[in-house]
């Protein structure tokens, strides 16, 4: 809503400047976007009349024009206008004005300088509305009003304050200067000026019979009946007060309409009355099959349901929407049916959505219009038809109004506002402050019994009262202070904290957190497995992980509405993203490229919201950089060093990494993470090389390493606190230990086997070498474990750790068919 | 006659021989001439030595002076020695530590570390004001049901509350009870999910990510994240919101932060709010950044709306809440002077790496 503040000060003197009353707006929830000065930019700019036109003697196209503008000498201008007239008022600039350029792409404010055109010398300029700032309209001279004070500064008569307000739609009362004008002057103090309106009643006029079918929709019906009227254009005022509102005058009774609705919120329509049949009103739904051509020409196929407004002939305008081309009012009406009526919000929305119709009528039909202002509208516009437009009124030709309803009384108790606010506020202070934004009220000891003015259909209960109180009070003397109620008991989900302390973990081994869109699409996600593989995987242990953590054979859900394709689906894998988010940074530069992310999959389950998992993942590339740009290779083995950290820290008792061949990974550079629940090893993730088809379907062109585990199972595992251990206080035995044997056994069997045979007294095995090469025979590797042994309560001596390292070493043999080596 | 004589020469001549030991002590430089040094002038025939041997010729009464004499030559002497075959050691070791001689103007060794997202840490600094004044984390779902993130919100089905959120449906049958399934447009549905399960007090905060379907620029992304704050008690009042507010605000831009509470509208409140600090660039005088307002807008928040506790079976004529909502972006874009949203989702290393 632009609000210009000549038009407002009709009904309220302003007497803050436009920044300060912008403020105070907003601070009372009308917030003010902007404030638009128009012609502060016009200097040696004045209302003139010209008193001269003659030809250009040396130009077809040019007139030389001599205006008087309110001193002795009368300046003659070169214009190539051609709307002009002796005898109109016109905007003259003389030199050293400030114009904006009409020719320019970009609205650029220059000096007028002395210019000679054609021979002739101009002193200055008859100006069009866009070469003042005031709009597009350069297609002739902007006329003035006859009554325009001749010689004034253009600027003390047509200069303007617009304030531009960004209103919440319970204020949509705000979209009527009337109401605006009553919130000014509750904030200011000053008289409000509310226009009176009067019913012009002249006898033997046609009749008008209004029958309304669905009173549910629309509530009531007022016309109005005008005979004998002229079409033509509003006076220049009423154009100058549309065009600052932002609305294109149109003819006299259109602008009417659109005038009224300004001032008071109550959309209008006008009918020529000689096409609506039999003069008969009737408000019903659409039937099927019904089509109206509206205004903007376009015939539209009505559903049934759709509110029209009918005659016994068929519809004629979409209720509340737009009129019908049919019965619009053109250069040859003469007689007009006015309509004024109250609709149902959800009903015009409904019908405005169905047609992407917005209207300046639908957007306030859809925030509400009380029944009240239809007659009150009405006639106002009456009055100016008759005034403008000349012909004779019957302002009430017509009232529906079915079931009239009462205004509910609120009851506002002083114990509410100190209860809510926080301060006390006196019951008959609250009253002074309701009181003029147009509450009525009757006081009972401590409690008002307030009825709403008739606007406000926002306010329906006492926390509105309090809202109302409030805003007057100013949010701004509300005291600070902070909760002095109980604590809640309450402790951090496990899930919050694991998450966390997983990131701390991620970035700790370097990775970058990355965001990445949980908005995706089904290609997007099929990167992920190569050309012709089937999502369906038959083995088990493939189809574990991808139940875990890559479910590619569930149906994704899709949004109805997306806004667009790349970006319709919501995902149910978290890889694709960071693949994704791995190529374009490697595109950016070589190496050192390791993201994680910690996001959920939406994994859809019939009749409830999805399964929100949540997926730790992490990708890297082939390369990371060293000291002094030392190119170091990534290997399975260093990712896998980042799934076992997060693992560790998890606390997680028991875990396996198991080859497994999974068709997003390399077959043989691949674990499926495992972890013991129960008796059960249940897969929570994956670690591995991504195959090669897959990285190039996604830009990658370089080896890439991947992990995804299931958070929700991890956290499901995890220990919090880790029971204290004290340190032995007696000394460890360290001895090595190397075997060869067949290089297919999985090191991690041998882990197992010393384990079972070292027994408690083994503390730690590590290992420190892998080999496989001319010194060992062909098929076989060395591996080469520190073993640690420690008693908790005595020193062990070397014949106990003999007696273990030989049980071992024959597990070993037995077991593995290992030999020391 | 001769002890005559001789008595006085002796400590003249361990003099002399102190003086010739030191100077040829200072011609050494190796180990061999250290013993062939110690030899001649300390050993068991050396010099000293040799000149004590005329000690025997001495009035006794005199003996034990010179006697005395010649031991504080000869610790001298060896001290001497210790102090310059230590010198020669250092010499010895300074050689070699310049052998070893960096350049300490090189780049130290990188430490590999990664980085939080900044909306992550910017999400974290909020909440941690936050859980310190009791409020504690909550998450829910980001795919909702019209009835938590609408309907129950006191935006019932067509009120024209709804064109304040551009909603992306998902293509799921509608439930009865719940309706249509969507991507949450806020996290306010939180609210109401913590209060169905809860009895009051709650002092909770949501974090997370919200859906919007609406073109995206420099200032709006269709997905974003927002932190929800929700406290309801007996006592819970305006006055509270905006201490609370007001802590948060200094906390997290500064002591000085000016904060000022304007009237607005959102349907799940009443009277509601909107709260702007102080530009923590200019310091309220007007700049690029306020737009040369001095204000910057920074979340909207108010009091519960009695039809939000009703729905909870909260009485709303006995308990009384305040909530609030915040964009998480536009606060990390106020904190770092970013000037563009989709730099959050682009992911590139080169702008994550600045908020190690």
């Amino acid at each position: 809503m632009r609000v210009s503040l000549r038009w407002l000060e009709e009904y309220v003197q302003v007497t803050l400047s436009a920044d300060e009353l912008a403020h105070q707006l907003t601070m009372a929830g009308i917030e003010v976007a902007q404030v638009i000065q128009v012609g502060d930019f016009w200097k040696n700019t004045f209302v003139g009349k010209i008193v001269d036109i003659k030809p250009h003697p040396n130009a077809d196209r040019l007139q030389l024009v001599t205006v008087d503008y309110g001193q002795e000498q009368q300046p003659t201008l070169v214009t190539g206008a051609s709307n002009i007239a002796k005898e109109d008022k016109v905007p003259v600039a003389l030199l050293g004005a400030m114009l904006i350029d009409a020719y320019s792409d970009t609205p650029e404010i220059k000096e007028l300088k002395p210019a000679v055109l054609r021979g002739i010398k101009s002193e200055g300029m008859v100006c069009s509305a866009k070469e003042l700032g005031l709009g597009d309209d350069h297609e002739g001279i902007l006329i003035l009003d006859p009554e325009a004070p001749l010689g004034e500064p253009l600027q003390n008569y047509l200069g303007d304050t617009i304030l531009e307000l960004d209103l919440k739609p319970n204020r949509s009362d705000c979209l009527a200067m009337v109401n605006v004008a009553r919130e000014v002057s509750a904030l200011t103090g000053e008289r409000l000026r509310q226009p009176v309106t009067r019913q012009i009643d002249t006898p033997s006029q046609p009749v008008v019979r209004v029958d309304i079918k669905e009173p549910k929709l629309c509530a009531r019906y007022a016309a109005g009946l005008v005979t004998e009227v002229t079409i033509g254009p509003s006076p220049r005022w009423m154009q100058d007060r549309l065009l600052a509102a932002g609305m294109r005058p149109i003819n006299n009774i259109v602008d009417i309409t659109n005038y009224v609705m300004l001032e008071f919120g109550q959309p209008l329509h006008a009918f020529d009355y000689d096409k609506v049949a039999e003069g008969r009103i009737i408000v019903r739904r659409a039937r099927y099959g019904e089509h109206l051509t509206t205004l903007d020409g376009e015939e539209r196929e009505l559903s049934a349901g759709m509110l029209v407004i009918a005659d016994p002939n068929g519809p004629i305008a979409l209720a509340g929407v737009m009129g019908g081309l049919e019965t619009e009012v053109t250069a040859d009406t003469t007689r007009i049916l006015l309509e004024a009526a109250s609709f149902n919000p959800t009903s015009i929305r409904r019908t405005r959505q169905a047609l992407a119709l917005p209207s300046e009528a639908s957007r306030r039909f859809e925030q509400g219009v009380p029944p009240e202002l239809a007659p009150i509208a009405r006639d106002r516009a009456i009055e100016f038809i008759v005034e403008i437009a000349g012909g004779r009124a019957r302002s009430h030709a017509a009232d529906s109004y079915v079931r009239p309803q009462q205004r509910p009384t609120i009851e506002l108790a002083e114990a509410d506002l100190a209860r809510l606010l926080g301060m006390e506020i006196p019951i008959t202070t609250a009253a002074e402050k309701l009181r003029p934004l147009g509450f009525s009220y009757r006081r009972q000891d401590s409690r008002l019994q307030v009825t709403a003015p008739l606007h406000r259909l926002d306010v329906s209960c006492a926390a509105d009262l309090v809202e109302e109180v409030a805003r007057m009070v100013g949010y701004d003397n509300i005291p600070t202070t902070l909760p002095s109620g109980p604590l809640p008991d309450a402790a951090p989900t496990p899930l919050r904290t694991w998450t966390d302390r997983a990131k701390q973990v991620m970035v700790g081994a370097g990775f970058a957190e990355a965001i990445t869109y949980t908005l995706t699409n089904t290609t997007r996600m099929e990167r992920l497995l190569p050309k012709g593989i089937s999502a369906e995987l038959t083995e088990d242990l493939p189809r574990e992980v991808a139940e875990a953590v890559l479910p590619l054979h569930a149906e994704p859900l899709h949004l109805k509405n997306p806004f667009t394709s790349e970006a319709g689906t919501l995902r149910t894998v978290t890889l694709a993203g960071l693949l994704e988010t791995l190529a374009h940074n490697l595109r950016r530069r070589t190496d050192d490229v390791h993201f994680f992310e910690i996001a959920p999959v939406f994994l859809p389950v019939r009749g409830k919201l999805p399964e929100e998992r949540r997926l730790l993942t992490a990708v890297m590339g082939q390369f990371r950089t060293e000291q002094w740009g030392a190119r170091v290779e990534n290997s399975f083995f260093t990712i896998k060093g980042a799934a076992e950290q997060v693992l560790q820290r998890f606390g997680i008792a028991g875990y396996d990494f198991v080859p497994v061949a999974h068709p997003t990974f390399h077959p043989y550079r691949t674990a499926a993470v495992t972890v013991r629940h129960g008796e059960a090893e249940r897969v929570v993730g994956v670690v591995g090389e991504i195959n090669a088809e897959v990285s190039a379907a996604f830009d990658v062109d370089q080896r890439a390493l991947a992990l995804v585990l299931d958070l929700n199972e991890l956290v499901a595992q995890s220990r919090a606190i880790q029971q204290f251990t004290a340190p032995s206080r007696h000394p460890a035995v360290v001895q090595d230990l190397a075997i060869v044997l067949d290089a297919e056994i999985p090191a991690e069997r041998v882990v197992e086997e010393v384990r079972a045979a070292g027994g408690a007294l083994l503390e730690s095995i590590d290992l420190f070498d892998v080999y496989q090469g001319p010194q060992v025979p062909e098929g076989k590797r060395s591996l080469a474990y520190t073993l640690t042994f420690r008693a908790p309560d005595r020193t062990l001596n070397d014949a106990e750790v003999t007696t273990i390292r030989d049980r071992i070493i024959f597990k070993l043999q037995v077991s593995l068919n290992a030999e020391l080596r | 006659m001769a002890d005559e004589t001789t008595a006085p020469d002796i400590p003249t001549q361990l003099e002399a021989l102190e003086r010739e030991a030191e100077a040829q002590l200072s011609a050494c430089a190796a180990d061999a001439d250290f013993n062939e040094w110690r030899t001649t002038y300390l050993g068991r025939s050396g010099k000293v030595t040799q000149l004590l041997r005329g000690l025997g010729g001495l009035p006794k009464e005199e003996r034990p002076r010179i006697g005395q004499l010649a031991n504080t030559v000869k610790q001298r002497l060896a001290a001497a020695l210790e102090a310059q075959q230590a010198q020669l050691r250092r010499n010895e070791h300074a050689e070699a530590l310049k052998a070893e001689a960096l350049d300490v103007t090189l780049p130290g060794e990188p430490v590999r570390a990664g980085q939080l997202h900044p909306i992550t840490q910017v999400l974290n600094e909020i909440l941690g004001i936050f859980e310190r004044m009791g409020f504690h984390v909550v998450e829910g779902p980001e795919v909702e049901w019209d009835r938590y993130n609408f309907a129950l919100l006191n935006i019932p089905a067509d009120h024209p509350a709804r064109d304040m959120w551009d909603t992306f449906y998902v293509d799921a049958e509608p439930v009865s009870n719940l309706g249509s399934m969507l991507l949450r447009t806020h996290t306010s549905p939180v609210q109401v999910r913590v209060m169905e399960e809860t009895p009051p007090p709650v002092r909770i905060v949501a974090p997370g990510r919200v859906y919007r379907n609406e073109a995206t620029d420099a200032s709006h992304e269709a997905i974003f994240y927002q932190i929800e704050g929700l406290a309801v008690d007996d006592r819970i009042n305006m006055g509270d919101l905006k201490g609370v507010l007001t802590a948060f605000a200094r906390q997290l831009f500064g002591g000085k932060t000016r904060v000022r509470f304007n009237c607005s509208y959102f349907p799940f409140v009443e009277p509601g709010a909107e709260v702007s600090i102080s530009c923590h660039v200019c310091s309220g005088n007007g700049c690029r950044v306020c737009k040369q307002t001095g204000w910057l807008e920074i979340l909207g928040c108010g009091i519960v709306h009695p039809n939000v506790l009703r729905a909870v079976n909260y009485d709303p004529e006995k308990y009384s809440g305040f909530a609030f909502g915040l964009g998480v972006e536009r606060i990390a874009m106020l904190k770092y002077g970013i000037d563009d949203i989709r730099y959050f989702y682009g992911n590139d290393i080169r702008f994550l790496e600045q908020f190690r």
